[in-house]
């Protein structure tokens, strides 16, 4: 009788055993597919479009053409801004090969963060951290295109640090330099002191555009771009 | 049951907006589309949403099977709390992405993450009452 219910003990005793690491195992399971969920998606890159370099005229940092030219055109933008692409999309190259191609313009980028404060998020400025690192590289204009190629709605993280670094590589940068860079964010001041500039010249929306320091009104649209350049131009 | 029926009805929906992008209904509530447009919406090119869907008819499935297959009936108490488990802890960390990342809130992502939250409680309950 002591014998028969020593074993059911054992029994019992071995079957519990079995269930706690059943269990344990179980645990160890969903917590291991979860990590490997999150890995995938922090650590992903997620897909991206890659763009071509391209020929730029007279390229000098975050400027394009002659230095010593008589009219210098400043656009005052953000990376996220919706307008800044359409401006990107429609109005940059034009004006490259009309002015800046034949030596006429100097065309000027500069970071004016304004979408990060309507998202709350840093989108906007670690991208334009982003394209000061690509600038120190000499890559700025191919980085700013990679950029505006890849702009999606505001603040839904298409201007990761992931996603950043992975536009970086994909252009064929020294990724190494480039990490080193953008992760100490050794020249945010860089992007500040757009910011000033813009603030000191009492700009309020992106894309803003100045030539020889006198606002565009609606900037986004060619011939209105073109005849205040033009007579700029003719006052020299 | 009812937990899991939501919680696929929501994810259903959430793979239907992103494979064939439109704008979602969003009860005028946080900011569906941007959420689920962000980068951290699919896995290579995968919607996370499947993976939800797949997660709540895995569990319907267990459950509606508890009382029919002995082979269920043994394991679905501690297989609905494996996957209930690793639904809760990705969706924590989902939520977290919407707060803390996106700073946007997507009322059906959320939905789900209660539902999965709600399920892994009962989960442990039932698996306890299994056990006893």
């Amino acid at each position: 009788m002591a014998k028969k219910q020593f074993s059911g003990n054992k029994q019992n005793k071995k079957k519990s055993q079995t269930r706690a690491i059943i269990i344990g195992g179980v645990i160890l399971l969903a917590i291991i597919v979860a990590g490997i969920l999150i890995m995938q998606s922090s650590s992903s890159a997620g897909e991206f479009i890659t763009v071509a370099k391209q020929t730029w005229p007279q390229p000098d940092g975050k400027a394009l053409g002659p230095a010593n030219a008589a009219v210098v055109v400043q656009e005052f933008s953000d990376f996220q801004c919706p307008y800044c692409r359409q401006f990107h999309d429609t109005i940059l190259n034009k004006l490259i090969s009309q002015y800046v191609a034949t030596g006429k313009i100097r065309f000027e980028y500069h970071h004016f963060i304004v979408i990060d404060g309507n998202t709350g998020g840093n989108e906007s400025r670690r991208a334009a951290e982003a394209s000061e690192c690509a600038n120190e590289q000499g890559q700025f204009w191919d980085y700013h295109n990679m950029l505006f190629a890849n702009q999606k709605s505001e603040g839904s993280g298409t201007f990761s640090d992931v996603r950043l670094r992975a536009f970086a590589a994909s252009l064929g940068l020294d990724t190494t330099k480039f990490n080193s860079c953008f992760n100490s964010g050794k020249l945010a001041a860089l992007v500040v002191k757009d910011e000033n500039l813009a603030t000191s010249d009492k700009l309020q929306a992106t894309p803003a555009l100045l030539v020889n320091g006198v606002l565009v009104q609606n900037p986004i649209d060619y011939t209105i771009v073109q005849s205040a350049i033009d007579k700029a131009l003719g006052q020299h | 049951m009812i937990f899991a029926l939501i919680g696929l009805t929501v994810s259903l929906y959430l793979t239907y907006i992103k494979v064939f992008p439109s704008a979602p209904f969003c009860f005028g509530v946080g900011d569906c589309g941007a959420v689920n447009t962000s980068v951290y919406s699919a896995i290579h090119g995968i919607p996370i949403a499947i993976f939800g869907a797949l997660a709540y008819v895995t569990l319907l499935a267990c459950l509606l099977l508890e009382s029919r297959l002995p082979l269920v009936n043994e394991w679905g108490p501690i297989a609905e709390f494996g996957l209930a488990l690793a639904g809760t802890l990705y969706s924590a960390y989902l939520t977290y992405i919407e707060v803390a990342v996106l700073f946007k809130i997507c009322p059906y992502c959320v939905t789900s993450a209660v539902m999965m939250t709600l399920i892994f409680f009962i989960s442990v309950f039932r698996f306890y009452q299994a056990e006893k």
